[in-house]
Formats: structure tokens, C-alpha cells, sequence
């Protein structure tokens, strides 16, 4: 007899009941840890070959300026990511708190290779919002380095209405010392007309300041989104950007997404993308007086099973820059 | 008194399930279901997947903090 009265008295029960607790709860806790449980693990490994066909980096361009010795690091057209590898993981410690740990190496030219470090936490305050911190460092040797924090706020009402308010403070230091701080806050919301319909706008804002002196910009995107009754859904979007060095651009977007099986959906995606510029340094180093691109890309998601995704991405680029190229993109997202 | 008691309950009896199918159904927990397209994962857009162009194409400010989503 266990218990109070019992051969082993107060105490000796105390603790044997202490110690089914913690078996217990070990069990449940071991239990908890998979795909279903509270511990959830998802791992997601990414790479992305970029073919530029017969296009190669044209040489730097130094511009000068009155009384700041300044040296563009590249032409206007740089730094598209011929090769990037991602690794990124995502911890669930309970039914409120999210860890996401990402790496993200970059090969921008022969001789700039990017490091990029992310970590993100999220928790649940509420059944309907969540709060979120990001700290991440870049490094770009030989070029730059920074880092940036964010704070912001996620709002879901079962899909139905989502909000998502950011501000974030991004640091860097050039290799010539030039210091730039940016401070970027983000609002989006995405409101559902009817169980069919969604419209979602957001607004990303840029306040830079650094040793060139201080200049802004301004995004604003506009998504309306339709569901079909053959399982898809029409996305027509456009962004709009406006910077204060006489940048103005628009891209209108159309992006079609079908189920293919339950467990695998194709996006298929048309971009245009058009700029006028007032810069005359800008317009030294580009071809006629604006940029001018056509995008198109084929997204394929598969969900194999429960715990495996597999991503494929192709992409077709073509501009009036002269920039030709196609890119491919395999990621696998696995759920431990 | 006892008669309107009854009618009273039989009253709430019947309007009871009425109210609450209104209110999971209707103007408030029905507006939010899970099982609605609108909330079907392929209605998610964002314009900015692409984060190499957005770096480049606005003469490298917007994107060039490398806070485009991957």
C-alpha cells in the first residue's frame, strides 16, 4: 500500500508519485517530439543555379562625387546570385514558440561570395497574433558588412484577415568605411471580400543615412487574388517603387496556381518590370533610359508523403540590359 | 405563471439552436471557417519570391538589406 499510511509513509509516496509524474510526463514529452507533436522540426535545404548564357560583368564604373571620394562597387546590373545555398531550420519548442536558424551562402561574382546568417523567433501572445524578432548579419568580404534587427507583428484571423506590421533597423559598413543605417517598417494586410475572393496591400518604406548623405524609398503593392472552382487561383498584382534618387518603377504581375494532385500544385508566374530614371549617374551605366524586363517561372511544390516537400523552380529572364539568363532552383523541405 | 414559464422554456428550446447555428454559422464563427478557398494554401501570393531581381532592379536599394523572403 502506497499512501499516506502506508509502509513507506508520507514522504517515500510523495516521491513515488512525483516520480510517475516526471515517467509520465518524459513519455509524453518523447511522444510530443515528431511532426505532430510540440517539437515539431522542419529542415529545409535550397540551391539555386543561375545560366547567364553569353552575359558577363561589365567593368566598375567610378562616379565622383563633389567632397566624398566614392567608388560604385559595380555597375547599375550586379549581384545577381549566379549560385545560393540555403539551409534553413525551424524549431517548435511548444504550442506558442518558433526558432528558424538560416544559412545562406551566395556566389555574386568570382570575386564576391555573400554570407548571410538569419535566426527569427516567433511566439503566440494571442490565439490570433504572434509577435516576431530577427537578428541577422551579412557579410560580404572585401565589400561590406551589417546586420539587421526587426520587430514586428503577425495578425491571422483564420486566414480570413492577416496583418503584419515590421520595423526594421538595418546597419552596414562599406570596405571604404562609409556607414549606411536604414530603418525599414512594413505594413501588410490582406483582407477576404468573400470566401473566394482576397485583396492584400502592403507598403515597405526605406530611410537610409550614411556619409553619401540621406535618401528614401517607397513600395507599395497591391495583390487581388480569386479562387476558381477548378482548384485555382488567379493572383493579379502590381508594385510600385519610387526612391529619391529619381528611381520610379512598376511591375505588374499575373500569376496563375493549380492543383495538379492534392499533394502537388504548379504556380505558373508572368512579370513586367519597367523603371524611368532621372540619375544621371545611373543613366551612364544603363542601356537607354530605363530598365525594362520580362520574367517567367514555373513553381512546382510536391508534398511527398507527410514529411517531405520537394521544390522546383524554373525561371526564364530576359531584359533590355542585355541580360539573358535562366534559373534553377531545387529545394527539398524535409519534417523530422 | 407557470404557463408562460413553459412557453418561455420551450421558446429558448427551440431558438437556442437557432441562435448558435447563426452565430457558429452565420454573421460570426461561419465568416471564419477553416475549410473556406479563400483560405486555401495556393491563395498565398507574394510578389517578392524573386529576391535576385529585387535587389538589382530598383538600382540595388530596395532588397539590398537582403531582407527579401526566400
Amino acid at each position: 500500500m502506497i499512501g499516506r499510511n502506508g509502509r513507506f509513509g508520507r514522504s517515500a509516496g510523495t516521491v513515488l508519485s512525483a516520480a510517475v509524474c516526471i515517467a509520465a510526463c518524459w513519455v509524453h514529452g518523447v511522444s510530443a517530439i515528431g511532426s505532430t507533436g510540440w517539437f515539431a522540426t522542419r529542415v529545409k535545404f535550397e540551391y539555386q543555379y543561375t545560366d547567364y548564357n553569353e552575359y558577363r560583368y561589365p567593368d566598375p564604373i567610378p562616379p565622383s562625387y563633389p567632397d566624398v571620394e566614392y567608388t560604385r562597387p559595380d555597375p547599375y546590373i550586379a549581384d545577381f546570385p549566379e549560385t545560393r545555398t540555403l539551409v534553413r531550420v525551424t524549431q517548435a519548442f511548444g504550442p506558442t514558440n518558433v526558432l528558424q536558424l538560416r544559412y545562406q551562402y551566395s556566389d555574386l561574382t568570382d570575386t564576391k561570395r555573400q554570407n548571410l546568417y538569419y535566426v527569427r523567433f516567433a511566439r503566440d501572445v494571442t490565439q490570433v497574433t504572434s509577435l516576431y524578432a530577427v537578428y541577422q548579419v551579412t557579410e560580404l568580404p572585401d565589400w561590406f558588412s551589417g546586420y539587421m534587427v526587426t520587430l514586428g507583428a503577425h495578425h491571422d484571423r483564420s486566414g480570413w484577415i492577416l496583418g503584419d506590421w515590421s520595423a526594421s533597423y538595418f546597419r552596414n559598413r562599406a570596405a571604404d568605411g562609409n556607414l549606411v543605417e536604414t530603418l525599414i517598417p512594413s505594413f501588410q494586410l490582406r483582407y477576404s471580400i468573400d470566401g473566394m475572393t482576397a485583396l492584400t496591400g502592403r507598403w515597405e518604406a526605406y530611410w537610409a543615412r550614411g556619409g553619401n548623405g540621406k535618401s528614401t524609398a517607397n513600395v507599395w503593392s497591391l495583390f487581388l487574388s480569386r479562387y476558381l472552382p477548378t482548384q485555382t487561383a488567379v493572383h493579379v498584382a502590381c508594385r510600385l517603387y519610387d526612391n529619391s534618387g529619381g528611381v520610379r518603377s512598376w511591375a505588374p504581375m499575373l500569376e496563375v496556381a493549380q492543383y495538379i494532385r492534392w499533394n502537388l500544385t504548379l504556380r505558373m508566374t508572368y512579370r513586367y518590370y519597367t523603371n524611368e530614371i532621372e540619375d544621371p549617374e545611373i543613366k551612364t551605366a544603363i542601356e537607354g533610359d530605363g530598365v525594362r524586363s520580362h520574367s517567367v517561372r514555373g513553381y512546382l511544390e510536391w508534398q511527398i508523403g507527410s514529411d517531405l516537400k520537394i521544390h522546383i523552380k524554373l525561371r526564364r529572364y530576359v531584359s533590355n540590359q542585355h541580360v539573358e539568363m535562366n534559373t534553377y532552383l531545387l529545394g527539398f523541405e524535409y519534417m523530422l | 405563471m407557470m404557463r408562460m414559464l413553459r412557453a418561455l422554456l420551450a421558446g429558448l428550446r427551440l431558438a437556442g439552436p437557432v441562435l448558435l447555428f447563426a452565430v457558429m454559422c452565420g454573421c460570426g464563427g461561419g465568416r471564419y471557417m477553416l475549410d473556406e478557398p479563400v483560405n486555401d494554401p495556393i491563395m498565398t501570393v507574394d510578389d517578392r519570391q524573386d529576391d535576385d531581381l529585387c535587389n538589382v532592379e530598383d538600382a540595388g536599394v530596395s532588397g539590398a538589406s537582403g531582407e527579401c523572403p526566400t
